[in-house]
């Protein structure tokens, strides 16, 4: 009988920093009057990512027998030179992953290019400034494509653990929360979640809320 | 309902207070309500307080119609009177959320008179209620694992050779012989921490999968932050500029 392989499986949130804090378009206006939000949101996200990183090395994996499989990260071909330039713009999520990547961990491409372009669209059009009742049917529309979207990676992304997963490599994949991916993984593998900072970390603060 | 929690700081004068019946809150059946909610009446928090905030609206629009004096005439007879509007939430006539909206309605033509606009209280009832929502549902899946976990310790405190973890747990003070977790103890740490080896030694294969369970809350609260429109774009903001210097990156070699 054929033996289920397991997979290292790590939610995430997308940070700030993920991506680059001199991103060309950002407005900096908007940037400034959130900024109590963003220093919260920044905290709890470099948190969540020593969270991630203590508990990995917890799990003692075989790196030079891993491969990574990464949110956004497309097959290109030099998907090592692109995390290390996402990295060096000060991506907590692509730092990690090159510090595995040193310890001997193969970054696998995982997106399909042309979806990613696709998404990239969708949102160029969300992000046209819009007011009232317009910016509601804008979200609505982009709600429901991301959705659809979604699921077209999710597809790509599993078929391509399959086909470029070696005999004896362990898969480590780091994927956004909205994800369904691992649903579609859990008929191949066995799928170990590395979760961060779960809502109820501790009995006492539930029973007594 | 027995004992209630007011969950709100709202002005009573607008709005009474939600009630929320935490004895009867912990019910198998609230994340498949939420999912139903959600599905059927999305935005539920938001729509309920729109829909109490266009009433005020809507006698606003009422009175703009109508003299000053007849107004105040208005106002001072329907001063006695007050409205009361009952939502309330089931389960198998156990009441677990009740929300109470109390109207007077000569403060409310009076607010509309002067054309206040109380967006602040909008917002606040809101969120509130949408955490309260957040809050429900993280209390449900809590519950449901930590008794599953209480059932599968409590079984192998009872063999002859207890298992090393166990008596580990009973000796930090996380369990008791019972085998129901205490104050002190952490899932996290049982799940995906420094006990996890043993606890996926010991204890059923199903226990781990309803890690899926914490992130399904982890997806509730993030949906919710979603449905602020500031949140939307900021994250569609941060996702493509990511997609950008990726695109860009990719394209240039």
């Amino acid at each position: 009988m054929k033996e289920t392989r397991r997979l290292i499986y790590v939610p995430v949130l997308h940070a700030q920093e993920d991506s680059g804090r001199a991103a060309s378009n950002v407005e900096n206006g908007k940037r400034l009057k959130s900024c109590g939000k963003v220093g919260a949101d920044r905290t709890a996200v470099e948190q969540m990512w020593q969270g991630i990183a203590a508990k990995i090395a917890e799990l003692n994996l075989p790196w030079n027998k891993t491969r990574i499989y990464q949110d956004g990260t497309p097959v290109c071909g030099n998907e090592a030179a692109l995390a290390e330039r996402l990295a060096e713009r000060g991506s907590p999520n692509y730092s990690f992953i090159t510090e595995l990547m040193k310890k001997g961990a193969v970054l696998e491409g995982t997106e399909d290019m042309e979806l990613l372009i696709r998404e990239y669209d969708l949102l160029n059009k969300l992000l046209i400034r819009k007011v009232g009742s317009e910016r509601d049917s804008v979200n609505a529309e982009y709600q429901e494509k991301s959705r659809d979207l979604l699921v077209l990676r999710d597809k790509f992304i599993a078929g391509r653990i399959a086909a470029t997963l070696r005999e004896g490599e362990l898969p480590i994949v780091f994927m956004g929360v909205m994800h369904r991916l691992d649903k579609l993984l859990e008929k191949e593998f066995q799928v170990s979640y590395v979760i961060y900072r779960l809502p109820f970390r501790s009995i006492g603060t539930i029973y007594n809320a | 309902m027995g004992h209630k929690a007011s969950l709100l700081r709202a002005d009573p004068v607008l709005f009474s207070p939600i009630y929320l019946n935490a004895d009867n809150v912990s019910t198998e059946k609230l994340l498949a309500l939420y999912r139903f909610s959600n599905i059927f009446f999305p935005k539920m928090g938001s729509g309920l307080v729109k829909t109490i905030m266009d009433m005020e609206r809507h006698s606003e629009r009422l009175i703009a119609n109508s003299s000053p004096e007849e107004r105040k005439k208005l106002i001072r007879q329907m001063n006695s009177l007050s409205m009361d509007i009952q939502f309330t939430v089931s389960d198998e006539d156990q009441k677990i959320m009740e929300i109470s909206i109390h109207i007077v309605p000569s403060e409310v033509l009076e607010r509309a008179q002067q054309g206040r606009n109380d967006l602040v209280h909008y917002q606040q009832l809101s969120d509130d209620l949408d955490k309260l929502i957040a809050k429900l549902i993280a209390k449900e899946v809590c519950r449901r694992f930590t008794s599953k976990l209480a059932v599968g310790f409590k079984a192998l405190a009872g063999i002859r050779q207890v298992p090393s973890f166990i008596t580990q747990l009973l000796d930090i003070g996380w369990i008791n012989h019972d085998g129901e977790l205490l104050q002190e103890a952490c899932i996290d740490d049982l799940l995906t921490g420094k006990y996890r080896e043993q606890f996926e030694q010991w204890m059923p294969r199903e226990l781990l999968h309803e890690g899926m369970e914490i992130r399904e809350t982890i997806e509730t609260f993030f949906a919710i932050s979603q449905y602020d429109g500031d949140s939307l774009m900021e994250d569609a903001r941060e996702r493509h500029a990511l997609l950008e210097i990726t695109i860009r990156e990719t394209v240039r070699r």
